[in-house]
């Protein structure tokens, strides 16, 4: 393993107790669902996490001047200290079986782990599928793991919102390697905020990296909310391919995150998120009930559109106005744009380009 | 990975590489070939690594046939219920945000699809709440692109069954918002009426409801009026310098108020588009604003004239002059003077006309600085003629008019 950061924004210490919790979480990871539930409403397995943060920082920290030692030793001291402190939980007479059970399963599970650095696996996974559906469009692209001072979203609560983690592409992309920077409050990153890396990495992919338009709009109905629809649907289908034992922990904090995204106070942001996803399901009922499409067809096919229409040179405004006009019943001109395209006489270009000039857009007062 | 759900995909695509459509299904390469080899006489190769489904119907027909999905459930939007409120107020957040970040974008073309996108989600909201008048599209339907009479229709009817907190003033006000946004962009003609009526709006929701993004809403309507009302209003080129020294002062003012006290500035603003109007109406369309105009006499040698406000502080004490009221607010205003009032007002008036019609600097800016100098200069001549406390009340004037030289105009 190497001996210095392997990120550039990130501090050895830093990555050390970083690198600590996540392969902790990730040798965990088929009870990672369960840990998470536990640690947020049962005091005992609450304890046993935050023994794990401090076992963390303090393995960190006491080879933070010893730059020989590697980042085996650090994770071994780390694990070592806190099956220590498993033991001693595990051996006291009052905790709850269904605590006992959990922490059984995870001593033994974390007594495997292997200090490997599991962002950059999760990642190398999505980017491949990723690139699989983007075929020649795909820009190739790097991960980038730096820390952040505080939780992303200010005020949250850990027991509503435990995802001290986000992710950005920074705009416009490198023309080698599209950089994806993933964003960690290290000091409260748990379970649940490791169990939405791989969602937050596949939205990165899927909506950003090989998008085509002319600048980042963090409020886009498209971008982060028509896109991340797309994004969702592919990660529930990839998320037991890549990883069965992680899935369930994944899909549940998916679905936790939404949750929070498309909540969290309405701004601007939420309220996109919220009717591009809405957009995105306005579509789906349209194929399914006016199409006579069949239920399993119909997911690839709004994924699909939203996967060509992002490869689109357009204006991210025209864009957001091509996601406005979804919202049923659609107006006919659109319906019929929209059945060309399932008939294959039209691609998504043309769809796209004649949706956005045929509308009001061009049309003077008479 | 059932068969059923690998060849759906595949259909959705019609054309596709192998790992491509196991990556869309959530497949591996191996179920991908296994699933596609039970209908080998469906698909065809399109290249190396390539294929298409060249019978989409005859692949659709024979997964009808085949065992409804058991497990498989719909696991796409879990947040998302689909009639919760934070439907409606998600629109109603981007309609508004949309609109104030119009202020920020150069592009005229930009703009008008931004005003087109916050248009939609508004009709959207309001056909929410009144299906019974059909399709959130049917209100534009009617020829123009921004129609407004169906519009008001569905407005009419969302009054009699909305929930109370469902502000419908507020809905108007930013379809009208959106309605002159996008015109402007477009290079429309935007009518005074309009400016008026939203104005209106705008002031009456103030009124009745506190929110942040309310008052950027309006700041935005502030810096979207101030180009609309200069260039297409006021008929810059051909405008006597003095009309438009006034109405620039006006609203240079009106942004200060309105950055300090939004409802205030709310009142104000339809006062200044009222009187424009009224302006523009009594002289046939043509909008001319004098510095100094008598109306008529009053008993014991008072008369009553409107009068450029700045100017009344260059009155020596000695002479008296009672503000009545405020016409185009900040800038004009009715008074009773004295004679000798009278008198000093229309002299300075005519100097100060007389040097703005002789600048050659015509920019709205320009026309400020020339008032302050012209001030500085009537203030020495009377104060060594009678009174030396107008010297300190220019100062403070010019001071304060050379402050707005800096307050550009916005779009």
């Amino acid at each position: 393993m190497t001996r210095i950061s392997p990120y550039k924004y990130l501090p050895l210490e830093i990555w050390r107790n970083l690198l600590v919790l996540a392969v902790i979480f990730h040798a965990a990871r088929a009870r990672l669902a369960r840990l998470s539930d536990m640690g947020t409403r049962t005091p005992s397995v609450r304890s046993v996490l935050d023994r794990l943060a401090l076992a963390a920082r303090e393995a960190s920290r006491d080879g933070a001047g010893d730059e020989d030692e590697d980042e085996d030793a650090i994770v071994s001291k780390a694990v070592k200290a806190w099956d220590v402190d498993l033991a001693s939980v595990l051996g006291g007479k009052t905790l709850e079986p269904e605590a006992r059970q959990l922490l059984t399963e995870v001593r033994h599970l974390v007594s495997y782990c292997v200090a490997h650095d599991p962002f950059q696996m999760l990642f190398e996974a999505i980017e491949a599928k990723t690139q699989e559906v983007y075929g020649e469009a795909w820009r190739p692209a790097m991960l980038s793991v730096a820390h952040i001072n505080s939780h992303p979203r200010p005020g949250a609560q850990a027991e509503t919102d435990p995802y001290a983690v986000t992710a950005l592409t920074p705009w416009p992309p490198n023309a080698g390697k599209t950089e994806i920077e993933l964003l960690v409050y290290c000091d409260k990153f748990g379970p649940a905020a490791f169990a939405a890396v791989p969602m937050l990495l596949t939205h990165e992919c899927v909506c950003h990296v090989p998008a085509r338009q002319d600048k980042a709009k963090n409020d886009s109905l498209f971008a982060e909310g028509f896109m991340d629809w797309a994004a969702y649907h592919f990660f529930h289908e990839w998320a037991g391919v890549m990883d069965p034992d992680l899935a369930p922990a994944a899909r549940t904090h998916a679905k936790g995150l939404i949750h929070v995204l498309t909540q969290h106070e309405l701004g601007k942001e939420a309220a996109a998120r919220l009717r591009g996803h809405e957009a995105a399901e306005a579509l789906f009922s349209w194929f399914e009930r006016e199409c006579g499409l069949p239920y399993d067809e119909v997911g690839p096919r709004v994924a699909r559109l939203a996967v060509e229409l992002n490869q689109v040179d357009s204006s991210i405004e025209m864009k957001d106005y091509f996601v406005s006009m979804l919202d049923l019943p659609f107006p006919p001109e659109l319906g019929e744009l929209l059945r060309d395209w399932v008939a294959g006489e039209i691609d998504a270009r043309q769809l796209f380009a004649a949706a956005s000039s045929s509308f009001s857009l061009n049309r003077q007062p008479s | 990975m059932r068969r059923e759900a690998i060849l759906a995909a595949a259909v959705a695509l019609q054309e596709f590489r192998l790992h491509q459509l196991a990556a869309y299904c959530g497949a591996t390469p191996e179920e991908v070939e296994a699933a596609l080899a039970t209908v080998r006489d469906l698909i065809e190769p399109t290249g190396p690594d390539r294929w298409r489904v060249a019978e989409p119907g005859a692949v659709r027909a024979a997964l009808r046939g085949a065992e409804p999905p058991k497990s498989r459930r719909r696991t796409h939007d879990p947040a998302i219920d689909p009639v919760s409120r934070a439907r409606l107020t998600a629109r109603l957040v981007l309609a508004e945000e949309t609109l104030i970040e119009c202020g920020t974008e150069r592009s005229p073309a930009l703009r008008q699809v931004m005003a087109a996108t916050a248009r939609n989600n508004v009709l959207q909201l309001l056909a929410q709440l009144t299906p019974e008048l059909g399709p959130w599209w049917c209100a534009e339907k009617s020829g123009s692109s921004w129609q407004t009479e169906s519009f008001r229709a569905r407005i009419h009817a969302a009054g009699e069954t909305a929930a109370a907190d469902i502000a419908l003033p507020r809905l108007r006000a930013d379809f009208e918002l959106a309605s002159i946004t996008g015109r402007e962009a477009a290079g429309e003609p935007v009518g005074a009426d309009d400016l008026v009526r939203t104005a209106a709006r705008l002031r009456d929701v103030l009124n009745i409801i506190v929110d942040g993004r309310l008052d950027q809403l309006f700041q935005r309507f502030i810096e979207l009026t101030m180009g609309l009302a200069g260039p297409v209003w006021m008929d810059a080129p051909s405008k006597p310098a003095r009309t438009r020294l006034l109405v620039a002062l006006a609203w240079r003012r009106l942004r200060i108020v309105a950055a300090h006290d939004v409802r205030q500035a709310s009142e104000t603003v339809l006062l200044i588009l009222q009187q424009l109007q009224k302006e523009r109406n009594e002289l046939g369309g043509r909008t001319t604003i004098d510095l100094y105009h008598f109306i008529e006499h009053l008993p014991d040698g008072w008369n009553r004239l409107v009068v450029y406000r700045d100017l009344l502080e260059l009155l020596p004490r000695q002479l008296v002059c009672h503000r009545q009221k405020e016409l185009l607010p900040g800038v004009l205003v009715e008074a009773i003077a004295d004679s000798r009032a009278s008198d000093h007002l229309a002299r300075i008036a005519t100097r100060l006309e007389d040097d703005l019609d002789r600048s050659p600097f015509k920019s709205e800016s320009a026309l400020i600085g020339e008032a302050a100098h012209v001030f500085n200069d009537v203030a020495i001549h009377t104060a060594a003629d009678m009174d030396a406390s107008v010297l300190q009340r220019s100062d403070q004037m010019r001071m304060q008019l050379l402050s707005l030289v800096n307050a550009h105009s916005g779009k």
